[in-house]
This record gives C-alpha cells, structure tokens and sequence, in this order.
C-alpha cells in the first residue's frame, strides 16, 4: 500500500533529508533545539488549529505534511513554505516534503514527533506505528473507535516511553481549570452531580454513489472501516462530516464528549477510571447518511457516587455539590456561591496541570522534559471510553455494568461485543 | 470493491445453501417482511428497511433470539441478497446472541461435542469471499464460541500459495485478537512468508496470543528482514508483558533483558529497559545511572521517565545521591525526573545542586524545587528571584508554585530582606498566592523606605484585606504624603469596600477620616463614598460640593457614579450653575446616566435627554447625547437630533441616530420614517449615512405594524425550575406589585428589527424575561396580535392573559395570532418569554384582523 510521494515537481519527490545545517543542528535536531515535527491529516483542523499552532513554535520545525487528499497536501505544503520561507536568515529551511501515505512520515528516521488530524477511524493506526517507530505524538480527540483500540494504544505509547498529547484545549482553558480545582479541593462541598451537554448531532440524507475524486485515496480513507462507495458526505469531499457516522466514529458523543466528558473526569478525580454503570436513549437517524445520535441522554454512575448526566444541548458542564454548584460553558464561568469566582486555591491543596499557552506548547515542553503531558494518552483513552460505552447502551437500549478496571461490562458478553472490531484488512494492530 | 476468481465458488455455495435455506424456511410470515424488503438493498439507497429490521434485533426478547438469527441467516445466504444486504447483516449477526440448545451438563454428561453455532457454518461461507471476508470477520471476531476459533484456525490451515494476501491478513489479525493459543503452530509458517505484510500480521498474531509457546515461536525467527525484525521483538515484549502480568517476574524479566541488547533497534531498547524496571528485579537505582550514561539520548531521556512511573521511593533517592556523579546534561534529565516523581524527600539532593557549578544543573534544580521544595527551598528562591537571567526567572516563576507546610510563612517573614526588589517581588507573589495570612507584615511594608514597595504594598492590601486591615488603610492614607502613592491606596480602598461585610462600620471610619482629613487627602477619600451609596454616604458626598475647586471637582465626581439616581437633580443644578468645565461636564454626565436609570418610560427617557441637551456645555457632550436619542423610539427625538442635520460637527451622527429613530418608529408612522429617510438620502452628511439610510429604506416595508422597541425586565429564574416549568411561575412583572422593576429600552439589529435576541442581550438556559410596550390607538378596534418566540410566549392586553404557549421552536414572525380588541387611547402589551436552552427570542406584530395593515396606532415603550 506503500506509494510515493506524488511527484509533481522536484520538491514533492520522494522524503528529502534536510541538510543539518539547513535545520541548524547536527544530524536529528536535538530536542532541546528543535524538534521536528510531520504531519499526518492536513485537512480544516490539522491545519488551523495544528498546522498553525505548531509553526509559529521557536522550537519546532515542520518537515513533512501527508494526506489521502491530495488537494489538502498541496495546500498545507505551501502554508508551510510560505511560513518558513521568509525564516531563512534564522537557518529555518522553507523545505517541505509531502506524502499520501502515513508510513511515509513514521519511518522517517529525521522526525521527533508526529501531529495526527486525521478522522477518528484513522488515529490509532498511525499513532501506535509512529510509536513503535520511537516517535512522540500529539494526536486529535477522540482517540480512537473503540475501547480496545484505546487500550492497545495506551499500552504501545507507555511500553515504549513515549510522550503522547490528546489535542484538547480544554484543559488549559480557565474557566475549565478553575472549576475542577474548585471541585476537586471541595470548594462546592461534596460532589454528587455533574451535568455535561454536548452539541446535537445532524442529519443528512442519502447520497448517491459518485466517482471517487482523481487526488483522493479512497480506500486508504477507508482504512481498517467496512467498505463502502464513495459520495459526498455534506461538505467538502468526504472530509469533516463523517463523524456522525457511526463507521468512523461515535457522533457528537465522542466529537464533543471528548471535551466536555473529559472536563467531568477531570474534576471527578476519576482521570484514570471510569463509571460503574450507564443508560441511557439516543435519537438514532433510521435513515440517511449519518447514523449516529442527534438527540441523546447518557446517564452514569461512578463508585464513588458520583452521577454523570451527559445529553444533547447548547454545551456545557455543571458541577453540583453539596455546597454549591459551578457551571462553564466554552468561554464562561458561573457559580453558587458567587464568591467562588475569585476562590483561589491555596499551595497546600490540588493543583492540576494545566499550560494555558495550549496543548501543542504543552507537548513540545513535554518532548523535552518527558514528563506527562496534561492530557497523556490513558487519560485520552479513558475519556474516549466514557463516550464509546455511553455510545452502547444507548444502542442496545438497557442498563449496563461497567467494570473499569477490567475495561469490560460485567457479566454481558453481548455488549462486550462492541469494545472491539474487526479490522478491514491489510490493517491489524 | 474487488472482485476474484474464488467469488464464483462462493456464490455456488450459497446458491445451494439458499435451495436448502427455502425448502426448511417456514412460510413466509408478517415478521420476515421487513428481511425480505431489504435483500435487494444497495448502497445510495434509503435506510429505512435497514433500520426496521435492526429495531427488531434490538427489541427481540431472549426467545426470540433463535427466530431472528434464523432470519438474518437465511438472509444472508439468500441467492439474491446484494453485497450491501450481506455486509449489514453481518453487522446485525455480530449484536444478536443465542445461547446453546444443548444443555451444557448434557454435552459434559454424554461428552458430545461443542455445536457450531448456525451463524458461525453461515458465516464461514464468507470468511474466504474478497468482499466480504471483512464483514464476516466482524461478526465473527468478538463471537465467544471455540467453534469461531476451530473455524478460523481450519481457514487458515486450508489457504493456498494462491490465497488473496488481503484475506490471509484479516484471518491471521483476528485469530490475533482472539488469542488463541491453539493457532500458534498454524501461524509459524506464515512468519516465513514472502509477503512482509502477510509475515507482519503472523508475528503481530503471536504477540497478541502471547503464551510461552507463542514466546518460543518468535525466539526461532532469529534472522528476519530489520523491519520485520523489529515486529518480532514488539510481539516478544507482548510475551514478556504477559509474564509479568501473571506473576511470573523472573521470566519477564530475563525477556526483557534479551531485548535490550544494544545491537536490537534503539526504541526497543527503551521499551524493554522499561519493561525490566518495572519487574523489580534488577537494582533500580543502577539501571537509571547506567541509562543516564547511555550515549542513545532516547534511553538517557527514559531514565526522567521512569523516575516518575516507578514506585521503589529509596531506589530513587539512591539515584538522587548519585546525581553528582552524572554529566551535567544527564544531571538535568535526572532532576526533572526526580521533580515530575513529586517525593519531597529527593529535594535536598536538588537544594545541594542548586548551588552546581553548572548553570543548567543549577535552573533545573530551582525548577525541581518549585514542585517538591518545601519551606526549607525558600532562601534559594528569594536569593535568585532578582537576577535577570534563567536561574531568575526559574526562581520567580518557582515562587508561586513553590508548596508546602511553612512555604508561605517563610515567604511572609522574609518581607524584611534587605533588597528592595525582591521585597517588592515577595509582595507580589503574596498577593497571587492570596496569603491572607501576611497582612500585617504586608502592612508594615506600606512603610517601606522604597516607593515601589509601598505601592506594591497598597496593591496587595487592595487584593487581600478586608474588615480588619480596612481602618489601618484607612489611617495610612491620611499619612501617604503624595498624590500618586494615595490615589494606589485609593483604588486599594475601593476593592476593599467591595469585600466588607459591616458596610455601617466602613461607612463610619471613611467619613470620620473626611471630617479630619486634608483637602489633599479628601480627594481621594470622597470618590469611595459611592461604593457604599446610602444616604449617610450622599450626605457626606454633597458636603464636599462646598469646598475648595478640587474637592468640589471630587464630590461631583463621586455624585456621577453614585449607583442610584438619588443625587440626580443635584447633579442636573450642578450642571447648569457650575462655572468649572471639569465639573459641569462630570454633573451632566452623571445625570445622563441616571435618566437612563430612572426612566419608566421613553417619554420621561426624551424628556430627559432634550433637558439635558439644553444644558451641554460643547458639542462633544452633545454628540453623547445624540447617541442617547437614537434609542428613544418617539418623533419628538427624531425633531430634537434632525435639528443637528446642519452642524457640521455633528451632522453624521445626528443623521445616523436618525436612522435608528426612522427606523425603530417605522411600524408606528411610516411615513415619518420614509420622510426622514429620503430625506438623508437626498442630502447625507456622509456617504456611509446614505448608504444607511437607503438600506433602511429597502426594508422599511417590513417594519409596518411590528414592535422594535421594547422596555425589558429581568432575567428571573428559580433554583431547580428550568425553562418549561419557569413558563407558569409568576414573576414581579404579572404581580401587581410591579412599579420596583427595573426595565430597560431594548431593540431589534440587524436584518431583523423586529427580533429581540435575549441570547445577544442576555445568554443564559434556564430562565424568563419579560418585554412591555404601549399601543396608542386612535378609536376602539379590533387587531390581530402576531406572536414569535424561541422558546415559548405569554402575552397580556391591559393586565388581561390573551395567550400563551409553552412552545419550544426557534422564533418566527406571526408563529401564533390572537384576535384581540384595543381600547382608545393606551394600551399595554407585556410579554413572557421563556427559555430552557439554546437561542432565545421574540417579536410580535399588530395587524388588522384580515391580515391588512392596522391603522390609527401608534407604538412606543
């Protein structure tokens, strides 16, 4: 499945080492120089928030950017060049190599680190091989398709010592960060309650069966999901929109619940565990393209008592305790009572690691020091699972018994049949 | 999709299968409906049947479970069943579950065989079949029965040179995932293979079986290609890790050397060296000192790791007794690992190296220290904070992380170092730490020698203090001889006001401290007087109006914030009398502040404006109150900010609030509207007016008979009540008590004037708002009253309920009408809106009763 870069123009040949003084270093860039980094998706995400987040980084250097599409190659490729292209007198090369084959990027002896943007099917894949090949990686949320995929690679990035970003700025957003310091140092009293809302989901109808675009791999977007033509999913191509297809990933429930879910791990001190039980209903399309729930409602018990009702809605998150409640929504901050909003937590009491210049700074510091990052991959992996099992019960429409240590549901081997999938081949783990 | 030679073997097995499938079926039945319906299904076409038949696999008692699997079987293999047909009910096959018809103790008792489930022989049809191996694969995969795994293992057995190498890999990946421990023999082979992938697969199969036999396998394929290679040595970690998880460390850990040779692959190297510290077997402490000398950065790097994840505390600190015995670079690798490992034990190793002759050693160490430092790391910190360099900065970022028992009593006393700087950086970091604790030595420093001490003191008291230290702040700024230094202390007072919970008490110390003070100190005394705004407060404040020119200025000053209206004909007295431009600007200022605040209505609102348009000083005020008019829905407004049209300073805005005023008075009197505006069009003062003016004009059509502006009350919520349940709850507005409401102007932007979005002007889930307006109508008639809301709208003509719907929807004009009778005269409109969640809006519109324009009303709040 291996192809080459598509060979365009001399620059897009196959990967180009990149003379070290053209990097300013000796052979691989040193992590406390630069760290170099390629780039695996380059779609609307991979670029505005990665691409763009990472390129400006002192200390980071792009060197390869790869894509099923080749539209969007050659145009972060050129976001790339234009970037770096008046950099010159700071040694920076304007070089940039470009693939259609993630493989490509991981194997490149020259790179630190990897970026994945691709859809939620395609993160594990790369990211457990780049791992394998010693690289680090920052990868986007949701993490993976399902629990077992989260599973193997949460053991793969730990067995092999490396530094593993999930991409979410929740966690160095203030508001965020302020209320589960304030929940976790008992500030609303003892918690019993945490509300999340996540955005509705969407509809779309059938689409007919189209050719597949000249410049785009369709079978390797496919990767390791069942077969299917290929057809305009909504926008752009097939980008963005499959996420509401439960073949790719879990709906707004994943999307978003790998956010908002997460904020609720987080202030539960429940990071590395997870719920003992789950019901709940979901409006699931009987028809059309998308089959993942518009309209839904999760509800979660923890062993420590704690309840988490996630449903449809404008997002949000609300901690209930039994001296007060705390309340966010993306940018805000409100609670009960009102003197909570300037509380400060004292040096004695739970900090939480935070970096509010963002999580790709967060990774590149953390490349260096190879301490955790602020959202490490078990704690990925576990907010991921929260949605994926929220995902099952509501599928098989009944109570669930969740044992998180295990990571399997409790005596039910019907619904311990949806942890996992079948691979399409050539793709295994 | 791919099509091969072996498919038409495959169809033929089906063929028959389906021949046997029809003649056993029972007669076709109601339930089989929905199975029949989707044989012929195919991609690009709906979903429905799909979702029927799906529904019924979901809701299907344990009794039923044997009739539907016979269903989705027999749909399967039916002769006609589309690719598409057969690839969902492979999906619906993996959800249904059906228990044994042969009783376990039966099958123990008399030794039969385990059956091979009907949906596992169905399957197996596929498992060879290019299109659909896949889909097979996924039902099979997760299926607990050892008929799946005796299947995929005579699958595997049964393959050809020939065999598709995509199918092999699927088979090989899933007898993986199974782990089944019995296909270890039938996998070696496959290691052999000449396709890497085909061999990548059996050696990732191997790792994920993961038994000693598995182990043994993978120890025979000492020579593969390095990629492969590496594959292998992946899959024997696996084998190892599963020694270690049952129990069996010496095993693991002896695998786990092996594969740390220095000749395997670097990142090998890193996990099995990793895997080895965990077994505990080896001494800890001389494993992290030997990677850290390691010349592969990789494995030096995983020392700081490993320091964080093991559990062995006095192998760690035997390490950190040896950190002076490392290169400096491994030294900063160490102490970061120690610092991320958070035992405060490590942190006299990390105070020794904070005095390393090496400076990166040296920041490291400080940095270290800021997460398990103590009290006893305090010295370090407050001797380098000053330094301009790493060490200095490291320290300064330390000082407000640094914890532990003691940390902020240490940081309090050392206010007395003898360094001004770092008694200003102390004062600082107490702040953000909010060590409330040091206030008195916080206090002292307001006598501090050093002028950027003292204010930072002030600030800090500002951020910090409350009650008890409110009179000694009080005190001192009778004291602070210079202007700047008490207006800091100034500010200070104001935050502390804020906090103060006897409010009777604060208010006593400040005007006994005017009474003494001197003017200077006065100045900055009388401007707190607003934050506590009761009538003790205003008296203290009006007495300063007769002193000197900077205590007048001072107290009209304070009278302009006040928070209520209460100094608000003074303020209108000052701004005509007074001769001071500073004062009288302050005054009128204040005062037309406080009309928007006291005004019940537009008409005292205008009346108030114009009054106060009579006593601007220059046109800068005027163009302020310009800007106020253009919100106030009357003609009257209209006539006052037209007649600014010929001022060439004040043409463009006076133009502009006309447009605003055309257009929030157009469903009242359109002709008015349509006059001014072709009017501007005809002579603008600007082009962006003009183009103002004659996009208002486009749509002024729209505008007829709608409400655009309104007077708001709230929000109101109840705790525990959300939007729907809020929608029958009373409020102040419906009571009859309802003159202490604060209602405030508000209109429509935008493309839709008429749109009164709460979201924009509000936010908020959970809550109701209420809006009121005034129809003026010329005779007793008859209207229709159009209604839109997001969520949903209680309406009352004069105090009477005329309509109400608890709707959830987004808002549209005319979403409801009521037929509803104006009386001549006023008339009162009060709406209540609602809101759970997401956008919240409203409008309404008066129409005739037969849809046509309403004439002879006029509407204003």
């Amino acid at each position: 499945m291996i192809r080459l870069a598509t060979a365009t123009a001399a620059s897009m040949a196959a990967p180009v080492i990149i003379p070290a003084s053209a990097r300013g270093a000796e052979g691989r860039a040193a992590p406390s120089e630069r760290i170099t980094l390629g780039f695996i998706g380059v779609g609307s995400h991979g670029v505005s928030m990665n691409l763009n987040s990472f390129l400006p980084q002192p200390d980071a250097q792009v060197l390869m950017v790869c894509d099923v599409d080749g539209n969007r190659v050659k145009a972060a490729a050129e976001r790339v060049r234009s970037h770096y292209a008046g950099q010159n007198a700071s040694g920076r090369a304007a070089l940039i190599d470009m693939g259609r084959d993630f493989r490509e990027v991981i194997t490149r002896p020259d790179l630190d680190g990897v970026v994945i943007s691709t859809p939620d099917h395609w993160h594990v894949i790369p990211a457990v091989l780049a791992a394998r090949e010693g690289k680090d990686v920052f990868c986007e949320k949701p993490l993976s398709l399902t629990v077992q995929e989260g599973r193997i690679l949460s053991d793969t990035i730990n067995r092999y010592g490396r530094v593993f970003q999930t991409a979410s700025e929740n966690r160095s957003k203030w508001n965020f960060l302020h209320a589960c310091e304030l929940v976790r140092n008992g500030r609303i009293g003892k918690l019993h309650t945490i509300r999340t809302v996540l955005p509705q989901g969407f509809r779309l109808p059938i689409q007919p069966e189209l050719p597949v675009p000249e410049d785009l791999d369709w079978d390797m977007w496919l990767g390791q999901a069942p077969w299917r033509p290929y057809c305009n999913w909504g926008m752009e191509r097939c980008h963005y929109q499959w996420r509401w297809n439960l073949d790719f990933s879990g709906g707004q429930l994943t999307d978003w619940g790998a956010h908002i879910n997460d904020v609720a791990q987080w202030g539960n001190d429940t990071e590395y565990t997870g719920p003992v039980s789950v019901e709940g209903w979901g409006d699931f399309p009987p028809d059309g393209l998308y089959n993942a729930a518009v309209d839904f409602e999760v509800s979660y018990e923890y062993a420590n008592g704690v309840r988490l009702i996630c449903k449809s809605g404008t997002p949000g998150i609300r901690f209930e305790g039994s001296a007060g409640w705390i309340e966010c929504k993306w940018d805000s901050f409100a609670c009960h009572p009102e003197s909570l909003q300037t509380e400060k937590i004292g040096p004695e009491e739970i900090h939480l690691r935070t970096c509010p210049e963002r999580e790709q700074r967060d990774f590149l510091n953390c490349v260096k020091s190879r301490a955790k990052t602020y959202y490490p991959v078990e704690v990925g992996h576990r907010s991921v699972s929260v949605c994926h099992i929220g995902n099952i019960a509501m599928k098989l429409g009944r109570k669930l018994h969740w044992d998180p240590d295990r990571e399997r549901f409790v005596n039910d081997p019907e619904a311990d049949r949806y942890l996992s999938r079948a691979m399409r081949e050539p793709w295994t783990l | 999709m791919r099509y091969h030679t072996n498919r038409l073997t495959c169809c033929v097995m089906v063929l028959i299968l389906t021949a046997i499938t029809v003649i056993q079926s029972p007669a076709t039945d109601e339930k089989s409906a929905p199975y029949d319906a989707i044989l012929n299904y195919e991609y690009g076409q709906s979903r429905l049947a799909l979702s029927e038949v799906e529904e019924a696999v979901r809701v299907a008692p344990p009794a039923e479970a044997l009739i539907i699997e016979q269903r989705l079987i027999d749909t399967l293999t039916h002769y006609q069943a589309t690719d598409a047909c057969r690839q969902f009910v492979c999906r619906m096959l993996r959800r249904n579950t059906t228990t044994p018809t042969e009783p376990t103790w039966r099958r123990l008792l008399f030794f039969l065989p385990s059956p091979t489930p009907p949906r596992v022989k169905a399957l197996a049809h596929f498992i060879d079949d290019p299109t659909l191996s896949h889909m097979a694969l996924f039902a099979l995969q997760e299926m607990p029965s050892p008929a799946v795994d005796k299947l995929l293992r005579k699958t595997l057995a049964d393959m050809t040179p020939e065999t598709e190498p995509a199918l092999l890999i699927g088979i090989i990946g899933a007898i993986g995932q199974r782990g089944d421990g019995k296909a270890v023999k039938l996998l070696a082979p496959f290691v052999e293979s000449e396709n890497p992938d085909i061999a990548r697969a059996a050696l990732q199969a191997l790792g994920h079986i993961a038994t000693p036999k598995a182990a043994k396998t993978l120890e025979r394929f000492q020579v593969l290609p390095m990629a492969l290679n590496q594959v292998r040595l992946e899959s024997w970690l696996r084998c190892a890790d599963a020694r270690a998880d049952k129990g069996d460390l010496k095993t693991a850990a002896a695998m786990y050397m092996h594969a740390s040779k220095d000749y395997y692959p670097i990142q090998i190297q890193v996990a099995a060296h990793r895997g080895l510290a965990h077994t505990g077997r080896v001494d800890t402490a001389q494993l992290l000192v030997d990677l850290l000398e390691e010349e592969e950065r990789d494995l030096r790097l995983l020392a700081a790791k490993l320091l964080s994840e093991i559990t062995d505390d006095a192998a760690a600190l035997d390490f950190a007794a040896r950190l002076p015995e490392l290169s400096p670079e491994s030294q900063v690798i160490g102490i970061r690992g120690l610092a991320a490992r958070g035992d405060r034990n490590a942190s006299l190793y990390l105070i020794s190296a904070a005095s390393s002759q090496y400076s990166d050693v040296r920041v490291a160490a400080v940095m270290g220290l800021a997460e398990i430092g103590g009290a006893r790391a305090v010295p370090i910190f407050i001797n380098a904070c000053s330094k301009p360099d790493a060490l200095g900065q490291a320290a300064r970022t330390g000082l407000y992380r640094l914890s532990g028992y003691g940390v902020d009593k240490a940081l309090a006393n050392a206010l007395v170092h003898p360094d001004a700087q770092i008694r200003a950086i102390l004062l600082d970091v107490l702040t953000a730490r909010g060590i409330t604790d040091a206030l008195p030595e916080i206090l002292d420093a307001c006598g501090d020698g050093d002028a950027r001490v003292r204010e930072t003191a002030y600030k800090a008291l500002g951020a910090l203090a409350g009650d008890d230290f409110y009179p000694a702040m009080i005190e001192s700024i009778l004291e602070i001889p210079t202007p700047t230094e008490r207006e800091t202390m100034q500010t200070a007072l104001a935050s502390v006001v804020g906090r103060l919970t006897n409010q009777e008490r604060g208010l006593r110390l400040l005007t006994q401290a005017i009474r003494r003070a001197d003017d200077a100190a006065k100045v900055n005394l009388i401007p707190l007087l607003p934050r506590f705004g009761t009538q003790a407060a205003l008296n203290a404040a009006l007495s300063g109006l007769s002193g000197s020119d900077a205590l007048r200025t001072a107290s009209i000053r304070a009278l302009a914030d006040w928070p209520t209206p209460a100094p608000m004909q003074t303020l209108r007295e000052t701004a005509e009398k007074e001769t001071q431009l500073t004062g009288k600007v302050l005054a009128l200022r204040g005062y037309v502040r406080m009309i928007g605040q006291s005004a019940q209505n537009t008409d005292e609102r205008l009346k108030g404006y114009l009054e106060a348009m009579s006593l601007a000083p220059n046109d800068g005020e005027r163009r302020g109150i310009i800007s106020l008019l253009a919100n106030v829905p009357d003609s009257k407004a209209l006539e006052s900010v037209k007649r600014y049209w010929d001022n060439e300073a004040l043409a463009i805005d006076a133009q502009s609030a006309s447009v605003r005023i055309a257009v929030a008075t157009a469903g009242a009197d359109p002709k008015m509207a349509r006059d001014t505006l072709n009017a501007i069009i005809a002579k603008p003062a600007s082009p962006a007016v003009k183009v103002q003016a004659q996009e208002a004009l486009n749509k002024l059509d729209q505008y007829r008979n709608c409400v655009v502006s309104w007077m708001m009350a709230g929000p109101f919520a109840e705790d525990g009540k959300d939007g729907a349940a809020l929608f029958d709850i009373p409020f102040a507005p419906e009571t009859s008590d309802a003159r202490d409401i604060q209602w405030n102007l508000v209109s429509g932007a935008g493309d839709q004037p008429w749109m009164i979005d709460f979201g924009r002007l509000i936010g908020g889930e959970n809550k109701v708002v209420y809006l009121q307006t005034r129809i003026i109508s010329d005779s007793v008639q008859p209207a229709r009253l159009e209604l839109g809301s997001d969520d949903g709208v209680k309406a009352w003509l004069n105090g009477k309920l005329v309509h109400a719907n608890n709707a959830s929807r987004p808002a549209e004009l005319g979403q409801d009408a009521v037929d509803v009778t104006l009386k001549a005269g006023e008339n009162t409109l009060l709406l209540k809106i609602n809101q759970g969640g997401g956008n919240w809006a409203a409008c309404a519109r008066l129409r005739a009763t037969d849809g046509s324009a309403l004439e002879g009303v006029t509407i204003k709040p």
